[in-house]
């Protein structure tokens, strides 16, 4: 069983704090949604995942062992994200055939299904192709390579709509036949939140929200009816927004209710719905100053 | 389980692809200055043998590539999951290699032409040439070149890690060093006015020098990239 555990995990660059404090543990199997904002320090905790940097403090550990310098766990871990491929002159074949040598766990056949399915042209220098179809060669690296942790940070760039659909689907295949440590950085958090098991928050380089996706959702919640009665209901709990409409007023609270909460909410004729990851996301990461 | 010698095998086999495209470009060059010897002017013999004649472009392809050698695949192979160590002993092992391919086919070379020399009247000044002469000149190929590899991934190692700005102070570096490497085979050198030349240097102290020089440089680049930032 892959585990991968992130104690205390710092970056500095000078004064700045990347990440500050940061600890989780993932295992095998599971695929981790990875949210933050722009510049939360999404990519620079997958680059020290990835050892492509060396944390400033804490230690990151694949089964056991410290990933930075090690060939053992290096070779356990893939990190696809969007390159810059303007003078990437060799061709698709041969940059899968130097994945194929250096990738143990590299899977010929199933990279032969993807090249077809997303149609790249094996001869073809990469440069030359589109963006969409750099994304798609990414993603086949990544998902052929059958890395025990595999990281895809918004690897999708320039892919249409099917072709994304494709791509979480693979996902989805894949975890069910060959269980890895799946990590997806996105922002398309209301596409891509059907694929999650847990969900990582990073907020201005700490770690606000690791926890099972259904568990967490669970505690959004939206309460609507009359403003006197949802001002009420909704006291002793976290409101994350407010909305008004003539008398009838929307709450959306952050936490879970009891079962007496629920039926009183029911006795009153309040409206219990629940939230989505991306209400979620946008809520509790936004600033002071922001209004959504 | 470290895969230095895989790396090894693979760059040694991409770098020698490389190089084949200055060994026919420096053997064209020659025949076609061979040719017309006549119309441009000169004396077959000034020109020197295959071997004399090639250094001075190897040493240009060698920094060439030294200076490849962070950014084309040190960025590869950390992607690729290969440590930044098992890339630097990848890539030194193999430039110690290529240092060694390169005028070992220039000399292969020469001794094919020697033989059809033999046959025509064309004066080359091989009846100068001696053993003892050539062994001593395919020495100092062999640590010049390797030399100038080091000196191009020590400049690109100071520019990937530090940036362009920093990185220029690496070029002025390696300006004074390969001045000072020159100064180890008897070349005159001026630096700020100050004129150094350490006269009629023994061969054996001088292939030593560049030894200790080239060796230095390879362990500065190895604490430039040990821990060295992954640019993405």
């Amino acid at each position: 069983m892959n585990s991968l555990e992130i104690r205390n995990v710092n970056l500095k660059y000078g004064d700045f704090k990347a990440l500050d404090d940061i600890s989780f543990k993932l295992k095998q199997g599971k695929t981790y949604g990875l949210l933050g904002r722009n510049g939360a320090g999404k990519t620079s905790l997958l680059s020290l995942i990835a050892a492509y940097q060396k944390q400033s403090e804490g230690s990151i550990e694949v089964n056991g062992q410290e990933v930075f310098e090690n060939p053992e766990a290096m070779q356990q871990i893939s990190f696809i994200y969007d390159q810059d491929y303007s003078e990437e002159t060799e061709k698709v074949k041969k940059m899968i055939d130097a994945a194929k040598k250096y990738r143990p766990y590299f899977d010929q056949e199933y990279a032969d299904k993807l090249i077809k399915k997303f149609k790249l042209p094996l001869n073809k220098p990469i440069k030359d192709l589109s963006k969409g179809m750099q994304s798609a060669f990414n993603v086949t690296i990544g998902l052929s390579s059958r890395s025990p942790i595999t990281i895809f940070d918004e690897s999708y760039l320039g892919m249409d709509v099917p072709t994304r659909e494709m791509f979480y689907q693979e996902i989805l295949q894949e975890q069910t036949h060959h269980p890895r440590i799946m990590i997806l950085s996105t922002h398309l958090v209301s596409e891509m939140d059907h694929l999650f098991d847990e969900v990582i928050m990073i907020h201005h380089g700490s770690l606000l929200i690791h926890d099972n996706y259904e568990d967490f959702i669970s505690k959004g919640i939206h309460i609507t009816g009359n403003e006197s009665v949802v001002n009420e209901f909704v006291q002793g709990h976290r409101v994350l927004k407010e909305q008004q409409l003539g008398g009838t007023k929307s709450s959306f609270i952050y936490g879970e209710l009891t079962d007496h909460e629920q039926s009183l909410a029911q006795k009153n004729g309040l409206e219990v719905s629940s939230a989505t990851l991306q209400d979620l996301f946008t809520q509790l990461t936004k600033e002071e100053d922001e209004d959504v | 389980m470290y895969r230095h010698w895989e790396i090894t095998k693979d760059l040694y086999k991409e770098q020698l692809k490389w190089s084949l495209w200055l060994i026919i470009g420096v053997t064209i060059i020659r025949y076609i200055l061979l040719g017309f010897y006549h119309v441009i002017g000169f004396e077959p013999e000034d020109l020197g043998h295959l071997l004399s004649m090639s250094i001075e472009p190897t040493k240009i392809f060698m920094l060439i590539i030294g200076l490849l050698s962070v950014y084309v695949f040190l960025t590869f192979f950390v992607q690729t999951g290969i440590t930044r160590k098992e890339y630097y002993y990848g890539t030194a092992y193999s430039a110690i290699g290529l240092a060694i391919t390169i005028p070992l086919i220039f000399l292969a070379l020469f001794g094919i032409e020697g033989l059809f020399v033999l046959a025509t009247p064309l004066e080359l000044g091989y009846s100068h040439i001696s053993f003892s002469g050539l062994v001593t000149e395919l020495i100092a190929y062999i640590l010049a070149i390797l030399f100038y590899f080091v000196i191009g991934w020590f400049i690109t190692s100071g520019f990937y890690r530090y940036g362009w700005l920093k990185g220029l102070g690496f070029i002025f570096t390696s300006i004074l060093i390969v001045m000072i490497n020159g100064a180890f085979w008897g070349e005159d050198i001026e630096i700020f006015e100050l004129s150094i030349n350490f006269g009629d240097i023994p061969f054996i102290l001088s292939a030593t020098l560049t030894i200790v020089l080239t060796l230095i440089l390879m362990r500065v680049n190895r604490i430039l990239t040990r821990d060295i930032k992954i640019k993405m």
